[in-house]
């Protein structure tokens, strides 16, 4: 009996993992399939402009203040730091210059992607969880409308092509908090601190900006949906969804953002 | 002549649970038939398969004498343009005005224009409800209201075929008369073929021309109206006289 029960712990806990590794390879699956079929739907016809429109209004322009107000206090924190650190080397003077590169690299798209998940991924997947909870989605095909069409689509491409326009925003907002702070206390030349910004500041890296933030936007929108779109049972389940929309969507961008990072800047 | 729906042997599973488990059932062209049954057997299930939007396990269904069970893309939305479904809830689309609801099968979320609001206008004057309600959102609505709402959106564009699921359930006497009175002037004017699931056996005995019930999976009963009050079998006897005792378990402890 003990011996069994020795023997069978290993066993069951083989067994757990495995179980594990295989729910996590279907739903790996099931949003791969989810992307394909998103993807290849997008192009077709019918086009909905009016949903678009709708989505790029609610994701960008709605989103402007509270990526606006990250940046600015970023930026400023950031130059403050950079200065207290650079003194105990004599190196002051690298604030204009560090804040560009740092706000523009990383902080700008990373802060707007993580901003922007929170706002609009939940969103996203709470409004196509409760239609899919109150049978809107199975209306909606009913009346022989192409969910992926009507509902994913637009959502998908408003978000790609938005984003990087809100961390255009993000990177001169955060790069004048920067500017803000080192002019206000830290004993900068306006004039200065703006020439230097601008010596310092690269097309490679306003480049890379803006491919993150494409990439952010499609990884924002496609786990709001992708969580959505699969919720089930009733109100708790698109609670749950929400949750997940939000948390898989912040991995998301942390971890394509270090691998955007290492291609482009790595070498 | 060919059935305009035939379910054989359809059968549904959730998990372990199975739901459907062998339905039988035939409607003919232009006729009203009326499931009843508990609550949680199927019946909606049922619907939605023959709608495409759930798979069946087993079985086929065919609708005017084509296989219908297996369809996909653009051969299933074809199948499906010949329904209007009322759906339980309603489904109302909640981030749309009511009259853009109302049209929504013949606009597919396109723009709209002024002319299909009159016609929405018109239709939601066929449920009983005025022009007041058109620019309204389905979440202003009463459940009565949002019910009859998707009601003129189910029949909107004139289809062939219209589920009414539970269409008068959550309205006063007089408004469920309302839409009795008018699924039977689509069945006997239009040709309309109806599928209606309903608990209401006044609204019943007033649509249907056959009633169905639905018990434990399976067809257990099937008769024209007038016999479902002398119907000789148990299950229907108990269920259309609302007896808490009888062969059904209600789970409150049967004698
Ligand atoms: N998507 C689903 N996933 C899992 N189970 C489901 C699903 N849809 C329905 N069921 C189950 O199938 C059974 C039948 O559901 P259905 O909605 O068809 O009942 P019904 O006969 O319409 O009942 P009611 O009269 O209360 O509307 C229920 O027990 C339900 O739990
Ligand atoms: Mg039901």
């Amino acid at each position: 009996m003990t011996l069994d029960r020795l023997l069978s712990a290993p066993v069951a806990f083989l067994i757990a993992i495995g179980s594990f590794v295989v729910a996590g390879l279907a739903a790996v699956g099931r949003l791969a399939k989810f992307m394909g079929t998103a993807l290849g739907r997008l192009a077709r016809p019918p086009y909905y402009p009016a949903r678009l429109f709708e989505q790029m209004l609610v994701i960008g322009y709605f989103s402007l203040p509270v990526v606006g107000l990250t940046a600015l206090f970023t930026g400023a924190a950031l130059a403050q730091q950079i200065f207290v650190g650079g003194s105990r080397f004599n190196a002051e003077s690298t604030v204009p210059a560090v804040t560009v590169i740092a706000i523009v690299r990383e902080l700008g798209p990373v802060l707007a992607g993580l901003m922007v998940a929170g706002r609009v991924s939940s969103a996203m997947a709470a409004e196509l969880g409760t239609m899919r909870v109150t049978e809107q989605i199975d209306a909606l095909t009913t009346l022989r409308t192409d969910p992926f069409q009507y509902l994913i689509g637009p959502r998908l491409i408003a978000a790609t092509v938005t984003l990087p326009f809100l961390v255009l925003v993000a990177n001169v907002i955060g790069v004048l908090g920067g500017y803000a702070i080192a002019t206000a206390r830290l004993g900068f030349n306006g004039a200065n601190y703006l020439a230097i910004t601008r010596r310092y500041l690269e097309w490679d890296d306003v480049a890379s900006s803006l491919v993150k933030a494409a990439v952010f936007g499609f990884v924002v929108a496609l786990m709001g949906c992708y969580h959505g779109f699969h919720s089930s049972g009733g109100a708790a389940g698109v609670g749950k969804a929400t949750t997940n929309a939000v948390v898989s969507a912040f991995i998301l961008i942390l971890l394509s953002n270090l691998i955007i990072t290492v291609i482009v800047f790595g070498s | 002549m060919t059935a305009k729906i035939e379910l054989a042997r359809v059968s549904k599973r959730f998990g372990r649970k199975t739901v459907l488990d062998g339905v039988d059932l035939k409607v003919e062209p232009g006729e009203s038939v009326v499931i009843i049954g508990g609550s949680g057997t199927g019946k909606s299930v049922t619907l939605k398969c023959i709608l495409g939007l759930m798979q069946a396990d087993a079985g086929t269904i065919r609708v005017d004498g084509q296989d219908v069970t297996h369809l996909k893309g653009r051969a299933l939305a074809a199948h499906r343009a010949k329904f209007g479904m009322l759906f339980q809830g309603g489904a109302l689309f909640d981030s749309l005005p009511v009259w853009r609801n109302v049209v929504f099968a013949l606009t597919q979320g396109r723009w709209a224009t002024g002319s299909l609001r009159g016609l929405a206008i018109d239709l939601l004057a066929r449920v009983g409800l005025g022009p007041e309600v058109a620019d309204l959102r389905p979440a202003e609505l009463s459940g009565g209201m949002q019910k009859r709402v998707a009601l003129a959106r189910a029949i909107a564009a004139k289809p062939e075929i219209i589920f009414f699921d539970e269409p008068t359930t959550g309205l006063d006497p007089i408004r469920a008369d309302v839409i009795n009175d008018l699924i039977v002037e689509l069945v006997r004017d239009l040709g309309v073929t109806a599928l209606t699931i309903t608990h209401d056996m006044a609204s019943a005995r007033k649509i249907a021309d056959r009633v169905a019930m639905l018990h434990a999976g399976r067809i257990v009963w099937d008769g024209p109206r007038d016999l479902i009050y002398d119907s000789g079998n148990a299950y229907v006897d108990q269920f259309v006289n609302g007896r808490a005792h009888g062969p059904i378990d209600t789970g409150v402890g049967n004698g």
